[in-house]
């Protein structure tokens, strides 16, 4: 509860009255359904994470994160408001809000399994089907969150490097005025590998201020018309930039964050530079930073996440490293930060189940037994804390997606520009995304990943059905096939209505969600449960490459006069060539091949991963460059990144505890 | 040289099976003006050969010196370019493609590489402006916009080029395009015609029939001469002096599928969908249309049911049919089928037997 109110004291004055209501309804609420908490417990487990939360939180509280307070309120709320669902009628109920808001269906999945006596969390929506161990999760916080380093100790990233960052802001904030240095700190790295994490911790460490600015979400035409309409002038997010970094420059950090402890020494954090899209843009930004690193006041670190190959598509790598260099002539320090070591990752990861006090009661053997793929499931998690896309996206959006059952312009109107932002609020520090945002990529592209989450839930249910309930798999299956119906519906039309596809995207996303809760009426009790990539995206793929095979095999019929369709091909000539066992080791092969394909990575997670890494490379050829294959493709090379989304798990079991 | 291939009617007088087709074809050609053509009808049935024999019939034997080329076209779209990469077959007459290989990129075939083809025409040696013929496949798996910009393409090219379209659906052609052509309707061959066809084989390859045998092969292939000819020649290859009971090899596919019917039929639950999943995989990896995987599922799967359930299933697979042509992943309506199959069959095991 300590969090909570942290967390209003967070959120700017601004939106006082949203405060108001929400502490308010967030008391009523969590009552009713308060249930005892497990007694198993750890009590100083719980005390230590709060007194680390009150530390974090302590030296994030003057942070000026703009507008993240405003959303969890907002998020809140409607969960809050949907709350009142009666439990007992269970399907009626759902059969009901079929077309409301996600929230209360995740809500209703947690609770049913609290009711069922498995204080287990299902991160059903999240595509994270871990099951966190039972009984124990008692925790507000994605262990994303709540394992986040405290100290230079628990930092996963080398020594060296910290130690170097650490010298670097010793040297800064020990200096006298007078002193002409350069104050500005360039890390780059890939996604992931805790720069800002080590800031914010070596900034805690020698008790400085962190003020941070974050890329704001770039603005989609729709956005800026209805803005226009309203009298609001339009800004490029480059020139807000550009504001900022001269305010800065000429008066230091902004006074009014600072109320009160001006005397604290700053630290000013650019988390990820806005996107230059095009020559003229990025030579702006070019100038703006260079006049940054020449004249900064207070330290200043920049974050430049490395985009790696992936991204080739676009011209924005060369950028950045030009980018880079040209900081670095301008006088800026620069340090690389490498990708974390395996070791220092498992460290990381036996420490949280230290902390987590996972090994102590008898569910031991069993541990022992699935370690790797226990590992394997902190290890996404460990991951994940420290990937920059915030999961929690799509649920938000989805909430307000479904907020309101009103026309769909009205809706989009209202509601389309909210949810948008707040998506990519939550995104604003994965580049990619942003730079898609940047050429008007609306919300459906977060949607996207949603449909991708949709495959993976496909895979995995039915392992969560237990063996007598075919008829919740029909059911389930129905609602999938529904969805997929639904996410295909607007794909062959000439003019993408980007707003139009994202209510369908939504609704087909939201359609899966509730067909699988709703459909899944005999859960099999809560285990362990390693995490797969779905075997679809594998089939597809190795349906791609033999669908190549055979457009060269086209020529077999007709006496190469004439090429033959595919299917014919498939259905008719391979097989008959077989039999006639001439030509026919090509078919074999081929079908030895996929067989390889489509092996299902059960056993372990992380043994498999790195086989489909490369899987993943050599299929980059054979993808097209579209963007939105780009993007899978930036997927397909983090491994990890292919299982999906979350939900605001932490918020969810706020309400429920 | 496979039977299909080396019996297959190289002009359109030695046509068997569609004679009156094949004469309407020779007059068109006669009278030097051809218009766009539009060859329709299921597979198996003899498009592709008529449309062999009219280009022979057109150009003379050097439309059949081919040549197979797979080259990468660079096509502009605007922002970006994109590298396609496209099969195709030409003699000097004629050009003979698949558009519909690219996938949603279609259109940038039929807008950029048609256009490309179409516009420039042959000369003819004795100096008459001759035209060209693309011959594009599949047209009816193209996407909508495909078909529109093929309609611009078909206007405005149609001096120096004619289209022939060839795809087994016409419903699935637009309107517009349909309108612009000379449809021809293929219909499969009866089994009759077949057996016709089977004993012409047999007797230029001096086998010894049995009585009824070419009609078992004939009633197995489905009304696809292409089937039957195939099927013929593997039985050739299996056992020669034929008997009469002989055994008619099915495709590996087909055997597939019945085993997997087979499994729906003894247990139902979701583990055993688990199972039949990874094998419409299988299936689907083999470049097995999904269509004609539910179809075939289908079929095996009323061979075995009680006539009180067959409705409710048919109108089942036909739903999910529908479904999985309107979707997009295949895999999510075959399993919501076999899900629902497995479901009203427990039922029915439940209530009959207790």
């Amino acid at each position: 509860m300590g969090k909570r109110k942290t967390k209003v004291v967070v959120s700017s004055s601004d939106d006082d009255d949203d405060d108001k209501t929400f502490s308010l309804r967030s008391k009523t609420t969590s009552n009713p359904k308060l249930k005892p908490r497990p007694s198993s417990v750890p009590r100083a487990n719980s005390r230590r994470t709060a007194t680390k939360k009150a530390r974090l939180s302590d030296s994030r509280a003057v942070s000026c994160k703009e507008s993240s307070g405003f959303d969890e309120v907002e998020l809140e709320l409607r969960c809050v408001s949907e709350d009142s669902i009666d439990l007992g009628g269970r399907a009626f109920a759902l059969r009901q809000m079929s077309m409301r808001s996600l929230n209360d269906a995740l809500i209703f999945w947690s609770s049913f399994f609290r009711r069922a006596g498995k204080s287990c969390i299902y991160v059903f929506l999240s595509c994270l089907l871990i099951i966190l161990g039972s009984g124990r999760s008692n925790g507000k916080d994605l262990w994303v969150d709540k394992y986040k380093p405290g100290s230079l100790e628990e930092l996963a990233v080398h020594k060296k490097k910290v130690e170097e960052v650490k010298m670097w802001f010793e040297k800064r904030l020990k200096r006298q005025k007078e002193e002409l240095f350069n104050n500005v700190l360039v890390i780059t790295g890939q996604a992931g590998v805790g720069k800002s994490a080590t800031v914010h911790v070596i900034a805690s460490h020698l008790r400085a201020t962190v003020c941070e600015w974050n890329t704001p979400t770039p603005t989609i035409w729709q956005e800026h018309l209805h803005n226009s309409n309203l009298g609001v002038r339009y800004m490029s997010k480059l020139d807000e930039f550009e504001n900022f970094v001269e305010r800065t420059r000429k008066y230091g950090l902004i006074p009014s964050s600072f109320s009160g402890r001006s005397q604290a020494s700053v630290i000013l954090v650019i988390d990820d530079l806005p996107v230059a899209n095009g020559r003229v843009a990025y030579e702006k930004l070019n100038k703006c930073l260079h006049l940054l690193v020449q004249s900064a006041l207070v330290p200043t670190v920049i974050l430049i996440t490395d985009c790696g190959e992936a991204d080739s598509s676009d011209n924005s790598p060369q950028n950045w490293e030009e980018l880079q260099s040209s900081l670095q002539r301008a006088g800026a320090c620069k340090v690389a930060f490498n990708p974390i070591t395996v070791n220092s990752i498992k460290k990381t990861l036996s420490r949280i189940c230290r902390e987590e006090h996972l090994n102590v009661d008898g569910e031991q053997i069993d541990l022992i037994a699935k370690a790797s793929g226990e590992q394997g499931a902190f290890l996404v998690k460990e991951r994940f804390a420290r990937l920059p896309v915030k999961m929690d996206a799509p649920e938000k959006v989805l909430c307000k997606a479904h907020g309101q059952a009103r026309p769909v312009t009205d809706f989009l109107h209202e509601n389309g520009n909210i949810s948008y932002k707040i998506g990519l609020l939550r995104f604003h520090k994965n580049p990619k995304l942003v730079y898609l945002a940047s050429i008007h990529f609306p919300v459906s592209y977060i949607f996207e990943q949603f449909s991708a989450a949709l495959t993976f839930h496909f895979l995995v249910v039915l392992d969560f059905l237990s063996e007598e309930a075919i008829d919740d798999a029909c059911v389930v299956t129905s609602y999938l096939s529904d969805a997929d119906f639904l996410l295909a519906s607007l794909s062959g039309m000439i003019t993408r209505n980007y707003e139009a596809e994202n209510v369908i995207q939504s609704a087909a996303a939201s359609v899966a969600v509730r067909g699988v809760l709703f459909g899944n009426f005999h859960p099999l009790s809560s285990r362990w449960h390693t995490i797969r990539r779905p075997s679809l995206w594998q089939v597809e793929r190795s349906l791609r490459y033999n669908k190549l095979e055979t457009v060269r095999q086209r020529c077999i019929g007709y006496d190469g006069m004439s090429l033959s369709d595919l299917s014919v091909v498939a259905t008719e000539f391979k097989p008959a060539l077989k039999w006639l066992g001439f030509r026919g080791s090509e078919g074999l092969e081929s079908r030895n091949l996929s067989e390889k394909d489509i092996m299902l990575d059960d056993e372990s997670v992380d043994g498999t991963s790195f086989e489909d890494k490369d899987d993943d490379t050599s299929n980059d050829e054979i993808e097209d460059c579209c963007i939105f294959d780009g993007f899978w493709k930036w997927k397909a090379c983090e491994p990890w990144l292919t299982i999906e989304p979350y939900l605001p798990l932490g918020r969810v079991k706020d309400l429920l505890l | 040289m496979l039977w299909v291939d080396k019996y297959r009617p190289k002009t359109l007088d030695k046509v068997i099976v569609h004679e009156d087709v094949a004469q309407n074809l020779k007059k068109l050609v006669t009278e030097q003006d051809c218009p766009h053509l539009l060859f329709y009808g299921p597979p198996g049935s003899g498009k592709k050969t008529l449309i062999m024999a009219l280009l022979r019939q057109m150009f003379g034997p050097s439309a059949e010196k081919v040549k197979v080329e797979n080259k990468t076209w660079k096509v502009d779209a605007g922002t970006r370019t994109i590298d396609l990469e496209l099969t195709t077959l030409a003699s000097t007459y004629h050009v003979e493609l698949n558009p519909s290989d690219a996938g949603f990129q279609d259109r940038y075939i039929v807008q950029e590489i048609i256009k490309e083809m179409a516009k420039n025409r042959p000369i003819d040696t004795k100096g008459k402006k001759g035209f060209k013929v693309l011959v594009l496949n599949e047209v009816d798996k193209l996407s909508r916009e495909a078909q529109h910009s093929l309609r611009r393409t078909m206007e405005k090219y149609s001096a120096s080029c004619r289209l022939i379209l060839c795809c087994n659906s016409s419903s699935k052609v637009t309107e517009a395009v349909r309108s612009r052509c000379l449809n021809v309707r293929i219909n499969a061959p009866t089994e009759e015609q077949i057996v016709k066809v089977l004993e012409f084989i047999g007797k230029k390859e001096g086998l010894q029939l049995p009585s009824g045998f070419a009609a078992r092969i004939a009633e197995k292939s489905n009304r696809s001469l292409r089937r039957a000819i195939l099927a013929f020649e593997t039985c050739r290859v299996q056992q020669y002096p034929f008997t009469s009971n002989q055994a008619i090899p099915p495709m590996d596919w087909e055997e597939y599928v019945s085993e997997i019917a087979s499994d729906i039929v003894k247990e139902q639950s979701p583990k055993r969908l688990f199972q039949v999943r990874g094998k419409i995989y299988e299936l689907l990896i083999n470049c097995i249309p999904p269509e004609i995987v539910l179809k075939r599922l289908l079929f095996e799967l009323l061979k075995k049911l009680d006539a009180e359930l067959k409705h409710e299933v048919c109108h089942w697979a036909a739903y999910y049919e529908h479904r999985m042509r309107l979707g997009q992943k295949a895999i999510f309506h075959i399993e919501a089928f076999v899900a629902k199959f497995m479901s009203i069959y427990k039922g029915f095991l439940i209530a009959t037997f207790g």
